[in-house]
């Protein structure tokens, strides 16, 4: 079995980049394949609690990289998806526990093992962020419709467009959009973003209170079928990642409150 | 191999080990991040300093001394695998006590490189009343039964003795020779070193294997059950809780020579007055008592008992050598992960609903699985 091994990164920190790998992993895994989702923000874990895991970690990635156990024991099953495993960053050590050439080792391993190796990159561009596209094939770029995080996301495509030889490919997700505020000017469009980057379109995911919501309960989005906006964006995604052809969402439909439902139902011309 | 380790001993303290750092900068990088963290800590306690292969000279030793003692550690001894950091510490000690005899043997220095004990480097000389208190709160009746109990155990951490001449050269291939008035370096080279072993603290140090935890090395029963008999004061009427073990006695039972003998000891109960936070990690040979609260990401780890007067949220292990009697207790249970010698027990997902604590609760392994009840006082 030979995987794709695919990296999430962003430069910026909190623009989704953890939630993104979750549902992701989540709903590439629901489709299927093997899922492994490798959190390698060493020192500041995330994963697992999005992932509702936190109290199955015992061994961490820091514990394979230094042999302290077997890959496979350090794997956490998810409690949904038995084809979806996690392998957690270690809370108690930081970035320089392991080097790039560990780094490629390891995913060289997990590439035997799963379809899909999806790591969840740190914020910033130093050795954490090295680390973490050390082993990658493609990349996923999270930003978000405002000026700091595009600058932080075009640094990053630099970066790794600077390593074509190993990152194939690499395409963007765009996250958090307000479809009321693109419209009011007042927020960044989906090609405002993608006139700045040029580069190819993964996805759009909506602002969506049930980011948190799932969050809080470790339970990702993308899981149940019954929520509209962020979830089904996810799952959109996975789809695309797996070489299918969906339409983008039309966010401007999600956006309709049930005023101007209203309105468009009886004058559909003035929204 | 970490930057830096702190490896609590049973009987000599705690051990900085900063081994790991290739430069002098990024010793105090290391240094600031982790001893400020807990800087009440540290006060009156017996630290050692190990500089590992570190090549300073004599300005960085005192550099690196006076930045240590600002953060508030007084290192008691510091060990060094490089002969001319040692030969600096020789300097240094020299220089504080302003006698430099002429007739002094380059053997002389270098013993004293060994164990530096400069003037400038204050001890504690009256263990502290917080830490008495706790050795009493816990149960255990007096400090040289507490040392009885503890020196059954294997020793953490070898001083002397392994690392011979060879492992020197090797650590320092083709170095240039540099010397100090009062030492050379080949001197240096032929005395072995009191360097400590590598310890690793993560998930206690013990062993891993294929099959999880394995058991690294368990006391006997009747050993442990003599343990907890003495703790519990079954035994022997408690005594007056007072350091003072007799000091051949103390000589004997402990592993490291010369300047611990006669001494106050950190006792086997560790205790610490902060909150842990997400990220830190605590491990020690012996019982460990928190006085605050374990937030999620921290891990504590004992050989004996964890008591935590506050909440446990994050994981805790028990028993880490093997000792399948050890107990967590908790005013406020809420624990992510709880560990008992091999045994894990996770908490209840948290779509199931918060986990809600009924007061004090304990931990303990009934029949190979932890069973967690509420505190009763026996």
């Amino acid at each position: 079995m030979t995987g794709r091994v695919i990296v999430v990164t962003s430069g910026k920190g909190g623009v989704g980049k953890t939630t993104a790998s979750a549902n992701i992993g989540l709903a590439l895994a629901a489709s299927g394949p093997s899922v492994a989702l490798v959190d390698m923000d060493i020192g500041l874990r995330n994963l697992d609690i999005l992932m509702g895991l936190e109290n199955r970690v015992v061994y961490n990635l820091v514990d394979v990289v230094e042999e302290k156990c077997k890959l496979r024991q350090a794997l956490v099953k998810d409690k949904r998806l038995p084809n979806l495993n996690l392998l957690p960053a270690a809370q108690t050590r930081d970035k320089t526990a392991v080097n790039a050439d560990q780094m490629k080792k390891l995913t060289e391993e997990l590439k035997g093992m799963f379809d899909y190796v999806l790591i969840d990159s740190p914020a910033g561009i130093e050795s954490g962020f090295q680390n973490a596209i050390a082993g990658a094939e493609e990349a996923v770029v999270i930003c978000t419709p405002e000026m700091s995080a595009v600058r932080d996301a075009d640094r990053v495509i630099g970066l790794l467009e600077a390593r074509k030889d190993e990152i194939s490919q690499y395409r963007l997700i765009i996250n958090r959009i307000r479809p009321h505020m693109v419209k009011s000017n007042d927020m960044m469009s989906v090609q405002d973003v993608l006139e700045i980057l040029s580069v190819k379109l993964l996805g759009v995911v909506p602002e969506d209170d049930q980011v948190i919501v799932s969050t809080n309960k470790g339970e990702p989005l993308s899981g149940s079928s019954d929520n509209q906006k962020a979830g089904q964006a996810y799952r959109n995604i996975a789809k695309r990642l797996q070489g299918e052809e969906v339409p983008f969402l039309n966010l401007d439909a999600m956006d309709a409150t049930w005023f101007t439902k209203v309105v468009k139902f009886f004058n559909p011309a003035r929204v | 191999m970490s930057k830096i380790a702190i490896i609590s001993q049973a009987e000599q303290g705690v051990l900085i080990d900063i081994s790991g750092c290739s430069s002098l900068a990024e010793a105090k990088q290391y240094l600031t991040s982790t001893l400020q963290v807990s800087s009440q800590f540290w006060e009156g306690l017996i630290v050692d300093l190990n500089l590992g292969p570190l090549v300073l000279t004599p300005e960085q030793v005192s550099d690196i001394q006076s930045f240590v003692s600002e953060l508030g550690v007084q290192p008691r001894q510091i060990f060094s695998l490089s002969p001319i950091t040692r030969a600096s510490l020789v300097h240094v000690l020299k220089s504080a006590e302003e006698i430099t005899p002429a007739h002094a043997t380059l053997e002389e220095m270098v013993a004293q490189a060994e164990y530096v004990q400069p003037r400038i480097i204050r001890q504690s000389e009256q263990p502290r009343s917080d830490v008495l208190a706790a050795q009493a709160a816990v149960g255990c009746a007096t400090q040289s039964a507490v040392m009885e109990v503890a020196n059954t155990e294997p020793p953490l951490t070898t001083y002397g003795g392994s690392h011979s001449q060879v492992d020197i050269e090797e650590s320092l291939p083709g170095f240039t020779v540099v010397s100090f008035p009062e030492c050379k370096t080949e001197a240096a080279l032929s005395t072995p070193l009191p360097c400590p072993e590598p310890v690793s603290t993560a998930f206690g140090g013990g062993q891993q294997t294929e099959a999880g935890f394995a058991v690294n090395s368990i006391l006997p029963a009747s050993k442990i059950l003599q343990t907890r008999l003495i703790a519990a004061g079954i035994e022997q009427p408690p005594a007056p809780v007072k350091v003072a073990p007799e000091p051949a006695k103390a000589k004997a039972l402990s592993p490291q020579p010369a300047a611990s003998s006669g001494k106050p000891m950190t006792p086997a109960v560790m205790m610490m007055k902060q909150t842990l936070r997400s990220g830190q990690h605590v491990s020690h040979k012996g019982h460990l008592v928190i006085i605050g609260d374990v937030n999620p990401g921290a891990e504590i780890v004992a050989d004996g008992d964890i008591t935590v007067w506050g909440a446990l949220r994050g994981m805790a292990h028990a028993g880490a050598n093997g000792n399948t009697n050890a107990e967590i207790r908790a005013l406020k249970f809420e624990p992510l992960q709880l560990r008992i010698a091999n045994a894990i027990a996770r908490s209840p997902d948290r779509s199931k609903g918060p986990i809600v604590s009924s007061g004090p609760e304990t931990a303990r392994i009934v029949e190979g699985k932890i069973r967690i009840a509420a505190s009763d006082p026996e």
